[in-house]
């Protein structure tokens, strides 16, 4: 009982659910070490049981937020933190969270369990963004780790019987359509400041790429070479883009500024080179290449080279895209009943199946992915495996891409 | 430290998949004084197919984790037990 107690106070004042764990541990460790020293056989015979529990979450009280939107405020901000994956909402709880909303104002406080404030602040805008806002402070004061909950999403969904491009709140809420073209829309690519949206779009008869600013609504064709331009994706600072590219006679891998200027080949290959994806420093580009013989993961550096094979243990790899903290590649497999979903390490280990579905995203968090599935949109934790559909009734929706 | 290791390699099958029911599956594992695994054992397993080889693709994944500490186990090896278990919450 004195361990548990013990464990227990470590719990309630631990900074994350990693290291409640092994601060967990270690105490044990030392608890045992003690028995074993001090209580001779008996002890010494004992095989000990550690529990690896992907509920292992940090107990958080959320009070109804006061003021006139304080019961609107309080949905959005109890959603956001069930869906980082860090708490359980009641409970002996840890740290209380309360406040107050109106009038586009939501002044917000952690307290933790003996009354001392850990956070307390100000926000001011729209009542779901001023929620999503503390939600996100909340993420990096109780765990240190970036949330998600302000980002935004970009998909293709076929509401309109066509295939258009569509931007929402990453939990499914806003959903905006932002082409009425008629004609084909495909790969939308949000910026990592989730100001802008690249696409293919069909509208002049050819597949060229767009570029949205959402705060405006303005639209600038920027790639129109002959052939296809596709794939379109932002570098992590926004400032450039990598596509594929078919004005040689086969797909290639480009990069141009985001206005579309001072377009510069990356590759040189006979095969079919598609859905670049950028890593943190903006260095490396990881993409899929066919030569024939089934799609594979290659990286390649964003200054040119030769691309290098990503061992995965799948004959057909496509859709990449890389987490922000440069450490797993997410993509496309297809397996015996459709297309899963699989993640690889890049440190080695080979790569895990985690869900059906297609064209997984990595969030600002590096822990949950977005990909659709059937027709509808998922939210998937990797680490708990937790699963949440975030948008659905939309027609058959694709392609997902999340800001950070 | 040793749970952290298993924490972030074990991935549990979609909560679609076990419905989320309360399941829960357990291991004995054998770490020798260098951190090798030396032996991975599943002496209860859960029932679900699913979860059973979420647990058993864990221990290819864990090879190997800290050196033990100075006076753990018998000197040579330490055995231990894993619960492994989904989230609670779902």
């Amino acid at each position: 009982m004195k361990l548990k107690s013990e464990v227990s106070l470590l719990r309630a004042k631990a900074a994350s659910a990693a290291e409640r764990a092994q601060r967990s541990f270690f105490l044990l460790l030392a608890c045992m070490s003690i028995l074993s020293a001090s209580g001779g056989s008996i002890y010494a015979q004992e095989v000990p049981t550690i529990t690896v529990s992907k509920g292992d979450k940090i107990n958080l009280t959320v009070s109804p937020l006061g003021g006139s939107d304080g019961g609107a405020a309080t949905k959005t901000l109890q959603s956001d933190l069930t869906l980082s994956g860090y708490f359980i909402l009641g409970g002996r709880a840890s740290y209380t969270t309360r406040g107050s909303a109106s009038a586009g104002n939501l002044q917000g406080q952690v307290v933790d369990h003996s009354g001392g404030t850990v956070l307390s602040k100000s926000y001011s805008g729209g009542t779901r963004e001023n929620a999503h806002r503390f939600a996100d402070d909340i993420v990096e004061t109780l765990t240190g780790n970036k949330g998600f909950a302000t980002s935004k999403i970009a998909f293709i969904a076929t509401r309109s019987g066509k295939k258009e491009v569509y931007a929402a709140d990453y939990d499914g809420s806003n959903v905006r359509q932002l082409t009425h073209d008629g004609v084909i829309s495909v790969h939308p690519s949000i910026s990592p400041d989730g100001r802008r949206i690249a696409y293919t779009g069909y509208q002049s008869g050819y597949p060229d790429v767009y570029v949205i600013d959402l705060a405006s609504g303005a639209r600038n064709r920027i790639v129109n070479f002959p052939g296809t331009n596709s794939g379109a994706a932002f570098s992590p600072d926004g400032g450039r883009i990598a596509l594929s590219v078919s004005k040689d006679g086969n797909p290639e891998l480009y990069i141009v500024s985001a206005s579309g200027g001072g377009a510069r080949r990356l590759t040189h290959t006979r095969g079919v080179e598609s859905g670049p994806t950028w890593s943190r420093s903006g260095d490396e580009i990881i993409y899929s290449f066919d030569d024939g013989r089934g799609p594979q993961l290659y990286r390649i550096s964003s200054g040119g080279g030769n691309g290098q094979p990503i061992a995965t243990g799948h004959g057909y790899c496509t859709e990449p895209n890389w987490s922000p903290d440069g450490k797993k590649i997410a993509f496309n497999v297809r397996g015996g009943g459709g297309f899963e979903i699989a993640i690889v390490d890049l440190s080695g280990g080979g790569a895990r199946v985690v869900s059906a579905g297609e064209n997984p995203v990595w969030g600002a968090d590096s822990r949950h992915i977005v990909f659709a599935e059937g027709s509808d949109l998922y939210l998937l934790d990797t680490v708990s495996s937790r699963k949440n559909k975030i948008l659905d009734g939309l027609g058959k929706i694709t392609e997902p891409s999340w800001s950070r | 430290m040793l749970h952290d290791r298993f924490y972030s390699e074990w991935v549990p099958p979609p909560t679609d998949i076990t419905s989320g029911a309360r399941i829960s599956a357990l291991v004995k594992i054998r770490i020798e004084k260098d951190g090798r695994v030396s032996n991975f054992e599943i002496i209860k397993p859960s029932g679900n197919a699913a979860f059973d080889e979420s647990v058993a693709t864990t221990a290819k994944r864990v090879t190997e984790v800290d050196p033990l500490p100075a006076g753990l186990g018998n000197g040579e090896h330490y055995d231990v037990k894993i619960n492994f278990e989904p989230d609670s919450e779902q």
